[in-house]
């Protein structure tokens, strides 16, 4: 009952939240030297044809009026143009990519299959990695793994993504030819290849986030072990695996959770350089080229997903934080 | 084999100790410095006897005990013997080492909130303790833990072992520690400064739970301890140790009635003595001690009762949002108060009285529900409700010092100590630069401070020395009324007798008026004019402080003065006594 | 209407989303031999969707769409030669009967699109006129202001025809224009000349999904993964001059990283040996194959492509000086431009309008120095022109490679005295504010390749009086009403010849006003795969042939 109270407060606020998002990015874009209607205006332009392209696309409006328009859209389904060449935009829609002829809605559903196998895999793997690497560094704290392991980490802090992707495409995927080096198999055509596709674009991201989990966790430990219930857990002669496994580790997990479930939230909206370099068809490519061709209504709509995805992915850390945490629980 | 070593014979129990320490030594090497912190340390410890390890702190009273558990960090080099039942522990396999902790040793610590793992149940962590030792399964466990949570004292087992931490007292954590402690009927008992953390009454029901586990259980204990109180209350022996060096060695009688070191004899004159205790129904339980030399009345006491007082509370009303929105906890609740110039007045109580709130109320820093708070003349709940403005608070603050209890904290540790004393000069006055410094010697010489001390800073002073510097700028404006809050139980006894020495010298010579804020009532009857004693934000009683702190009129006055242990063992059976009648 | 009888034949690179200025040169051109069939070709692009919509492309005749869709007539593109006009679907490149007014075209005998229909004018005619729609904008619509009729026309979708495009026959096709245009057979080549059969027109799908008449058909279409084609069955190689059909299946890998794409070609392993890329090597992998052998044999970089160039905006102070302007044509170091686009393999000097390749260009230098300029010219032309202390502000796009370019620039002008300041902004910054009306800038850098290969499309967008602001691209704010009388009179000339040669007249007449300083011609390089046959870049375009490109089979 409480709970279920706790989740309509936070799904209204989340609401509210989107809202204010897509007002925003609706007023932001609007506010652009550059004219969506523009491009897809062709060549040679003439102000008349322009004027008939915005029309079309509904952007000779006031913002105000195509912001409601989106509104709409979303509860309604919305219909441009008019006769045989009418396009209609069923609910839920998110808005209409004139360039792609596809619904925002449809184009971001299709996306969401890689972008997740991405980020997904990527993310169990970093915080296994991550945090097994910062614990064993905490607990060997000065040792080899401890000065290797924060060494690597620094590296892997201030490494560029793009150029780690590319290392590893060059290295793995033509000089050792182990692995291929872009494209995405869906996991529902054939899941061998699905994992094998995935598994340079999984590492790269996961050896790079890993960096500053490691980091997170080795400080997040070393502060938990000189708690006074560390030495209480080993006065009860717990095993030291244990102590550290069991008091130590779920302690630390409290901070490292927050810090993944927004990682997780930012990197479910798109993995943008990952996927470029692994020519993955993904949400982050999808915004790059909604971006470097101005596709307003694309961009509304992808940006609107990601929010979506960070405040969703806040609210389910919260969540897991009052389970991992008592003390967070009401 | 963890069976046959926990039934030891009755007979070799008897005759050989359970613990002996021979010649304990242990250093710690910290970058590359050897550093000795227990010398050549020798005692026993027999079944069913309480062992009292007494010291300030960095006497090597802690790291003795946790020598015995094997748990000292790596830094650490330890020679001699430490030998359990028989069984040589100083170097032991880890295997062995993991057997007596929790197993044949139970351990409770200090500061029972912290103790505890906050993200497993109290039940968990109960349980994980006793199939760490034992192969039962979990049902038997969890049973076993309701068993050892009523045998603690707590009433409601079933809920306690269900609570996370945060959701019990101080009180109820320590003894659920015990019960973790017991839970595998370990031959010893470590008990490091069990009670420190705790109020008075709550440290009471703890010693009697330990005394009646001990004769129940048939167990020794090795008590950890600074409180002298605690010490008579409870041991049979006595380890006195002092810089990692053992100074003497004593039955509890002997040692309290004969102490023959001197450092012995400086450790329990420095205990502030409560006075005799007369309650209802107990008039002539104590026999009677010497009156306590009656304190001369401060010089400025009768004179400031003519004019206006320092400090003039009407209906003290603080509120604090609550975790729920709708509920607020009420904190203060209608406290009345008056301070007369040059008066000292205790506030006395336990954690959650209210008593800080009170004297945070006064010093502006927190909102003010409901009522009046004055001092000098000026209403702080106005000023402070204008406190963007600020002039008028600020005004309000140079007229009033404020000492903390952790000197530590209060003061910048990047600024001198000179620095520090002059802030108030230079943010209050137009003294110029070398006046400034004119009054920081002069300030450093009334807290009893050498003047050299002026450029060093924070880190290389003692604890009783920044109390000292804190001291010396909360006086620097020459204040109308200083707030110290429990300004001395951070510190060692010897260390809080010279400061509340220092305190009242002070106090005599500026005048000022003073809003003592303490738990220690031995500490108020030394400092005191008069006490007001706050129970759940409430004013319960308020009078003379020979009057209040001997002959009490509130019940629960009554309580806490025949809590409070005091360091004779002979009277603190009969207040013991006492006390137990009072609360039967 | 302002921009009547206007044809913008130039585009920007930068809005025809062609993303870096090529760079090096080793193997000019590339290299043909006999086209071998068979295979499976690849072509990596960064691109994340083809529109194969002919109303709604903006393809040149020899890419992609050129593979799937016949128009009325096509470019013959050969190593080392300038593009000529060809007939594709008609028998020949247009008559015309009054001077250019009017143009017919005929349909070659039993052409049929992939499914079996024939090809009908019919069906062209609808191909053109669903390119009138506002639903379907975002083509090449040069046609659209010159046919009558077609500035009020909506499209077909609406109900109604566009009555200037007559059909008499199923093979006969008549067009009536507003004015005399010379280019019209080059017009009929664009993509909206493409048959579109009206029964299988759905304009939401047809961009995936079109009706083939080239040699290869859209077999599958994965947005943002890749477009499989496959062989027309109906396509006959007999009527089709420009299309040698070599390989089995063409695959298009989409939303390729340019730098991955390169490495991959470099490797040259397995699938990749029969793939090219559709994007210029990026000047990392330039430098990278200039150290490898064997990739170096298969770079392909052209003799010439856009003009780049200094635009000074004539409307600004003392840039309203002739004399001004030509000594900024003596200051500029044309040579420290060049290192900055990545030395002589970025591009060739340029001195001309008219760019390498165009029919009728011809080669001349009005402001000859050191290619480092001439300094002393420059400071004697600005003492008698009474300017000393010059400043000058730049625009220039914000990034790593623009900026280096600009600097090159103002390096130049400083030794003659005149301070420029850069003012660097954004992509679409820059655009808004070279095509805008305001023109805030006194400096500005940009470069122009045609659409098609006439001379026109060098000089009337970039020159015309017209196309000043509003959204034309005249970045010098030039008007000379002598030039804009020219240029009409080149563009309404029928016969190539006088027209060629009236835009050369037109080029020389500009550079006597100086409002540009041509800077170099850039040069775009491609890589191959080993297996790659007839894989060239012409001067113009500077793209690859993909019509002509075919696999060795082993």
């Amino acid at each position: 009952m409480r709970l279920a109270r706790l989740i309509s407060g936070r799904l209204l606020s989340m609401l509210i939240t989107l809202l204010v998002i897509s007002l925003l990015t609706y007023a932001v874009f609007y506010l652009l030297p550059s004219d969506p209607a523009q491009l897809s205006c062709g060549r040679p332009c003439t102000p008349e044809r322009l004027a008939d392209a915005r029309a079309f696309m509904g952007f000779d409006r006031s913002w105000l009026q195509q912001y409601l328009g989106f509104l709409g859209g979303i509860v309604a389904g919305r219909t441009f143009g008019s006769g045989a060449a009418a396009v209609h935009c069923a609910a839920p829609c998110f808005g209409y990519s004139f360039r792609l002829n596809e619904s925002v809605t449809q184009l971001i559903v299709d996306r969401i299959p890689v972008t997740f196998s991405i980020a997904i895999g990527a993310a169990v793997l970093w915080l296994i990695i991550g945090v097994g690497a910062g614990v064993l560094s905490a607990v060997r704290r000065g040792g080899a793994i401890d000065r290797t392991a924060m060494t690597l980490s620094t590296v892997g802090v201030s490494a560029p993504s793009y150029l780690v992707g590319l290392l590893g495409i060059l290295l793995f995927g033509f000089t050792l030819d182990m692995v291929p080096v872009t494209g995405y198999v869906p996991l529902t055509e054939n899941p061998v290849q699905w994992l094998w596709h995935l598994v340079l674009p999984w590492v790269v991201l996961a050896v790079l986030s890993a960096a500053v989990y490691a980091r997170l966790t080795r400080g997040q430990m070393l502060e938990v072990l000189s708690e006074d219930y560390i030495r209480t857990a080993r006065a009860k002669g717990l095993r030291e695996w244990r102590v550290i496994g069991r008091h130590g580790l779920r302690n630390v997990l409290i901070p490292v959770v927050t810090v993944f479930g927004l990682d997780l939230g930012t990197l479910l909206g798109g993995a943008v350089i990952t996927e470029r370099v692994f020519s993955m068809p993904g949400l982050g490519s999808l915004l790059l080229d909604a971006v470097g061709n101005i596709d307003l209504p694309l961009i509304v709509g992808i940006t609107l997903f990601s929010a979506f995805l960070i405040i969703l992915a806040n609210f389910l850390v919260d969540l897991v934080y009052g389970v991992l945490d008592p003390r967070a629980a009401r | 084999m963890t069976v046959s070593h926990s039934e030891p014979s009755l007979a070799t129990a008897t005759r050989s100790p359970l613990l002996a320490v021979t010649g304990l030594a242990v250093a710690f090497e910290v970058d590359g410095e050897t550093h000795q912190a227990v010398h050549e340390v020798t005692f026993e410890l027999r079944r069913g006897q309480v062992l009292a390890l007494v010291g300030e702190s960095g006497s090597g009273k802690s790291v003795t005990a946790m020598a015995a558990l094997g748990l000292l960090p790596a830094t650490a080099r330890v020679s001699g013997s430490i030998t359990l039942a028989g069984e040589e522990l100083v170097g032991a396999e880890p295997r062995l080492l993991r057997e007596v902790r929790g197993g044949r040793i139970g351990t409770i610590f200090q500061e029972p909130t912290t103790a505890l793992n906050p993200v497993f149940t109290i039940g968990d962590q109960v349980a994980e303790a006793i199939r760490t030792h034992r192969e039962v399964s979990r049902r038997a466990a969890a049973a076993r833990v309701r068993e050892l949570l009523s045998a603690v004292g707590l009433n409601d087992p079933e809920r306690v072992a269900r609570a996370h931490p945060h959701e019990l007292s101080g009180g109820q954590l320590q003894r659920a520690m015990i019960a973790m402690a017991i839970s595998s009927d370990p031959l010893l008992l470590i008990a490091d400064e069990p009670t420190t953390a705790l109020d008075v009454t709550v440290q009471a029901g703890i010693l009697d739970l330990l005394r009646d586990l001990r004769a129940r259980l048939d167990m020794a204990v090795l008590l950890i301890t600074h409180d002298m109180g605690v010490v008579a209350d409870l041991a049979d022996d006595v380890v006195v140790l002092r810089e990692g060096c053992l100074v003497e060695k004593a039955p509890v009688a002997q040692l309290f009635a004969d102490p023959r070191h001197e450092y012995t004899r400086a450790l329990l004159h420095a205990v502030p003595q409560l006075p005799e205790l007369r309650l209802p129904g107990a008039a002539s339980a104590e026999p009677r001690q010497p009156e306590p030399p009656a304190r001369p009345p401060s010089p400025h006491a009768e004179t400031a009762t003519i004019d206006e007082p320092a400090v003039r509370v009407r209906d003290l009303v603080v509120e604090y949002p609550g975790r729920r929105r709708d509920r607020r906890v009420r904190a203060v609740d209608g406290v009345s108060l008056d301070i007369a110039q040059g008066e000292v007045v205790a506030l006395v109580g336990e954690s959650g009285s209210g008593k800080s709130t009170i004297g945070r109320a006064l010093a502006g820093l927190v909102p003010v529900t409901a009522g009046t708070v004055q001092v000098v003349g000026v209403d702080v709940t106005r000023a402070a409700a204008r406190a963007l403005h600020g002039r008028e608070l600020r005004r309000l603050r140079a007229r009033m010092g404020i000492v903390f209890q952790d000197p530590a904290s209060s003061l910048n540790p990047r600024r001198t100590i000179g620095a520090s004393i002059a802030e108030p000069l230079s943010l209050h006055t137009d003294l110029a630069a070398d006046a400034q410094r004119e009054r920081v010697d002069e300030l450093l010489e009334a807290v009893e401070l050498p003047r050299r001390m002026r450029d060093r800073y924070p880190y290389e002073m003692s604890g009783g020395q920044r109390q000292r510097v804190a001291i010396a700028r909360a006086i620097a404006l020459d204040p109308a009324l200083l707030i110290a809050d429990e300004p001395t139980s951070a510190l060692d006894v010897s260390v809080q007798a010279r400061i509340l020495e220092l305190f009242r010298s002070v106090q005599q010579r500026f005048g000022f008026a003073c809003l003592f804020i303490s738990h220690d009532l031995a500490v108020v009857d030394q400092l005191a004019d008069r006490v007001a004693v706050l129970h759940n934000g409430r004013m319960v009683e308020q009078g003379p402080a020979a009057t209040v702190l001997r002959a009490p009129e509130h019940p629960y006055t009554s309580r806490l003065l025949a809590s409070a242990p005091v360091a004779d063992p002979a009277r603190q059976a009969q207040r013991r006594a006492a006390r137990q009648r009072l609360a039967a | 209407m302002k921009r009547r009888g206007v044809l913008a034949l130039a585009a920007v690179l930068a809005l025809a989303g062609c993303n870096a200025n090529p760079d090096g040169a080793t193997d000019s051109g590339g290299s043909t031999t006999a086209t071998q069939k068979g295979g499976t070709l690849t072509i990596l692009s960064a691109a994340s969707d083809i529109v194969f919509d002919p109303a709604k492309s903006q393809n040149l005749a020899i890419t992609t769409l050129g593979l799937v869709l016949r128009r009325l007539t096509t470019w013959d593109v050969q190593p080392g030669k300038p593009a000529q006009v060809v007939p594709d679907l008609a028998t020949d490149t247009g008559k015309t009967s009054d001077g250019g007014k009017t143009w017919t075209f005929t349909l070659k005998d039993g052409l049929k699109y992939a499914d079996g229909n024939p090809i009908t004018t019919a069906d062209i005619k609808y191909g053109i006129e669903r390119s009138f729609a506002p639903e379907l904008s975002g083509g090449l619509g040069y046609h659209k202001s010159l046919l009558v009729g077609g500035a009020e026309y909506k499209g077909p979708y609406s109900g109604s025809e566009l009555a200037s495009i007559e059909t008499p026959d199923p093979r006969t096709i008549v067009f009536h224009l507003e004015t005399a245009y010379g280019d019209w057979p080059w017009i009929a080549s664009m993509p909206a000349f493409a048959p579109v059969p009206k029964a299988k027109d759905d304009p939401r799908k047809y961009a995936q999904n079109p009706v083939a008449s080239g040699p290869y058909q859209v077999a599958s279409y994965q947005q943002g993964v890749a477009v499989k084609l496959s062989r027309n069955p109906n396509w006959d190689a007999t009527t089709d001059s420009v299309r040698s059909g070599g390989p089995d299946e063409v695959v298009f890998q989409l939303g390729q990283d340019e730098t991955v794409q390169a490495q991959r070609l470099i490797a040259d392993s397995g699938d990749d040996q029969s793939a090219f890329g559709a994007g210029f090597v990026p000047p990392a992998q330039l430098v990278q194959v200039q150290q490898n052998p064997a990739a170096k044999q298969r770079l392909v970089t052209s003799d010439a492509g856009a003009l780049a160039y200094l635009a000074i905006n004539t409307r600004r102070g003392p840039l309203k000086d002739v004399k001004v302007r030509q000594a900024i044509q003596y200051a500029v170091d044309k040579r420290a431009y060049q290192v900055a686009s990545g030395g002589a393999i970025g591009g060739e000097l340029a001195t001309t309008l008219i760019t390498p390749g165009i029919a009728g260009r011809a080669d001349y230098n009005l402001y000859p120095a050191e290619p480092s300029g001439d300094v002393a010219k420059a400071k004697q032309l600005l003492a008698e022109a009474g300017q000393a202390n010059l400043s000058l502000t730049l625009l220039s796009e914000n990034d790593q490679q623009s900026l280096a370019k600009s600097q090159a620039i103002q390096q130049g002008l400083q030794r003659a005295g005149i301070t420029v300041t850069i003012k660097p902004v954004d992509e679409t910054a820059w655009t808004a504010e070279i095509s805008g009306d305001r023109g805030d800038y006194d400096l500005t850098l940009a470069s122009w390749q045609p659409d098609f290969p006439s001379a026109n499309g060098n000089i009337q967008p970039l020159f015309a009086s017209s196309q000043i602001g509003g959204g034309g691209y005249n970045s010098a704010r030039y008007s000379q009403p002598e030039v804009d009388k020219l240029i009409d009179q080149a563009t309404a000339e029928t016969d190539p010849a006088k027209a060629q040669a009236l835009w050369a007249q037109a080029d020389k007449r500009i550079m006597q006003d100086a409002p540009v300083v041509p800077l170099v011609y850039t040069r775009n390089s491609f890589l191959h795969g080993s297996l790659v046959q007839n894989f060239f870049v012409p001067s113009f375009p500077a793209y690859p042939n993909y019509l002509k490109v075919s696999l060795k089979q082993r």
